[in-house]
């Protein structure tokens, strides 16, 4: 199987006031072509700092992060941001949607940001959010979406470019039950159709949706051979 | 560009404020250079009517060419030129010509009039040196006058019309016309032939001298060297149209500084509220601008989204002074002014652009 994501030793250490504070130690991951993993552990633990650092938001204070084979955070920062641009979509708990721009606009913003054609990133983003029933919304602003809608709108944005991993941070954590398992129902397919998926989440029901499971156990990544 | 405008539009009021800020500073930049080349085109117009070779020497010391006639009215006169002085300066070789001048408050008709004499022969280079001549000739004989344009019309007269000066007849044939600056308050004076006016006063020495010099700084100093060789004192001064020039030139430089000064604060005024509605925005925006950066944008491509809005505002307020610009300004002025503001505004918004690239994503999605 091919590697996607690769992590070497890598630590990350906050500085809370006067204290040094450790929240990653020596973690070795390696996340393969096509897998939904879960990373499950409770709030605080260090799960969303794992997936900045994995989604190349966030350096880690030492260690490797490869992804796709390369050296990530050897890349000078605008090549960072166009590896980021191109090859990873994220999903956030709270939607992070732009209040000035419709639908559309917001999925169309990855692309143009990639110096696509206008026009064919707006056919691409009406092609994606017909296919997660958001058509009818396309020029709606964020304000006027419920909750289950603006976040299917971030994961067509997320789509956007055709990235090779999604991160996706508490993807339900604000949603209704019936807008989450929606929305867990489109992350299912879009592992299906064989993206690459990683989700944080500390609840278990829906880390169970996931091939492979990972907790954060004393700083390090260790995987579950179950939930029970 | 989407983005860029809603966000602009998502604060209205801050942005129209913004945005009226340097409207006013452009308007207003466009106009103060707008009517200091109108006054600069008066005051070349002004001084190409003055003779810069025309001098007068004083019996006082005179502080302000520009206020001469107040100053000759109310100067203490200690001591007049005598005939020698008048042909010693004559000779001079920086001197082209040089004759005596006399002015009087006398009763015209039932008015009273300053009357300047000069002699007939030196009055056409003389007078014709600073003013026009509008309707006549000038005089050649004692008993014939020239008006000064307002002196005409309140007097009710024209050229071939008799007039009487301190009870003695003389025929107006000329009216003269103020163009632009003068040694001699054209408007308001008559001009005479220098033995008219000494017969009515009895003077046997020279009140003042007039001339044309054949070069003004070297004539003045000439005259200057003579009269300080020979008296020792400080009663007397030497004037030229040089003279009257530099401290017009002086006069209109104070101004025209002055204003390009308040200009200038305008426009910075403008530009900090610029640098202060970006920042806001790329304040309030905080989290917007870590989403950017999480879909792949790059430091640049924020900076220019931000100094974008910059020049949007910047651009908007220069698109409509256009109209005015093209009016009052030459292209050079035009495009040093537009390049000025459109400088102005990348570097006011490129501050808080250069905040915003810096926002680190992880941290502002955190917190933010």
């Amino acid at each position: 199987m091919e590697e996607i994501i690769r992590l070497e030793k890598v630590s990350k250490a906050y500085w809370d006031g006067e204290e040094l504070l450790e929240v990653l130690k020596d973690v070795d991951l390696v996340i393969y072509k096509g897998e939904f993993v879960a990373i499950v552990a409770p709030s605080g633990s260090g799960k969303s700092t794992l997936l900045n650092i994995m989604g190349l938001l966030d350096p880690p204070t030492s260690g490797k992060v490869y992804l796709k084979g390369k050296d990530a955070y050897a890349m000078d920062d605008e090549e960072l941001s166009l590896f980021r641009g191109k090859h990873i979509g994220f999903v956030f708990q709270s939607f992070n949607l732009i209040p000035e721009l419709t639908a559309l606009e917001n999925v169309t913003l990855p692309m143009e940001i990639m110096g696509m054609d206008e026009k064919k990133a707006r056919e691409r983003g009406i092609e994606l959010l017909r296919a997660l029933g958001l058509e009818d919304r396309a020029h709606f602003f964020p304000a006027q979406l419920s909750g289950g809608q603006k976040q299917r709108v971030a994961i067509a944005r997320a789509l956007a470019n055709k990235p090779d991993i999604i991160f996706a941070d508490e993807p339900t954590g604000n949603l209704d039950p019936d807008s989450a398992k929606e929305v867990l129902r489109i992350f299912e397919d879009l592992h299906s159709q064989g993206h690459t998926l990683v989700l944080v989440t500390h609840d278990h029901s829906i880390a169970r949706r996931a091939q492979r499971i990972y907790t954060i156990k004393d700083k390090r990544v260790v995987e579950l051979e179950s939930l029970d | 560009m989407n983005l860029l405008i809603r966000q602009l539009l998502h604060h209205k009021l801050r942005t129209a404020l913004a945005f009226a800020s340097v409207l006013i500073a452009t308007l207003f930049l466009v106009s103060v250079i707008g009517i200091s080349n109108i006054i600069q085109e008066r005051f070349v117009e002004s001084l190409n009517k003055l003779s810069p070779s025309l001098f007068m020497v004083l019996p006082f010391k005179s502080s302000n060419v520009l206020m001469l006639e107040r100053e000759a009215k109310t100067a203490l006169v200690l001591q007049m030129f005598s005939k020698s002085d008048l042909q010693r300066i004559s000779t001079l070789p920086s001197v082209k010509e040089a004759y005596p001048l006399i002015q009087l408050t006398l009763p015209v008709n039932e008015y009273q009039f300053s009357v300047t004499g000069i002699p007939a022969k030196g009055a056409p280079s003389v007078i014709l040196g600073s003013v026009d001549l509008a309707q006549g000739r000038l005089y050649k004989k004692k008993d014939e006058v020239v008006l000064g344009a307002l002196v005409a019309e309140e007097l009710d007269v024209r050229p071939g019309d008799n007039i009487n000066i301190n009870g003695k007849r003389v025929k107006v044939v000329g009216i003269l016309e103020r163009v632009g600056q003068s040694l001699i308050n054209a408007d308001n004076s008559i001009f005479a032939d220098y033995e008219l006016l000494r017969e009515m006063v009895d003077i046997k020495s020279v009140p003042a001298i007039i001339g044309i010099a054949r070069n003004t700084t070297q004539a003045t100093q000439d005259i200057l060297n003579y009269l300080d060789l020979k008296y020792h004192g400080d009663w007397y001064s030497v004037i030229s149209g040089e003279s009257i020039s530099e401290q017009l030139r002086a006069m209109t430089d104070i101004v025209k500084w002055f204003f390009w000064f308040i200009a200038a604060v305008t426009v910075i005024v403008s530009l900090v509220v610029i640098w202060n509605a970006i920042y806001t925005n790329v304040l309030d925006n905080y989290k917007n601008i870590a989403t950017l950066k999480v879909l792949g944008m790059t430091k640049k491509q924020v900076i220019a989204l931000y100094v974008g809005q910059g020049l949007v505002l910047v651009g908007a307020a220069l698109l409509i002074s256009l109209p005015l610009a093209l009016w009052l300004l030459s292209w050079e002025q035009l495009l040093g002014i537009y390049l000025l503001m459109v400088l102005g505004g990348i570097l006011a918004s490129y501050l808080p652009a250069k905040r915003a690239s810096e926002i680190p994503p992880a941290e502002a999605l955190r917190y933010g």
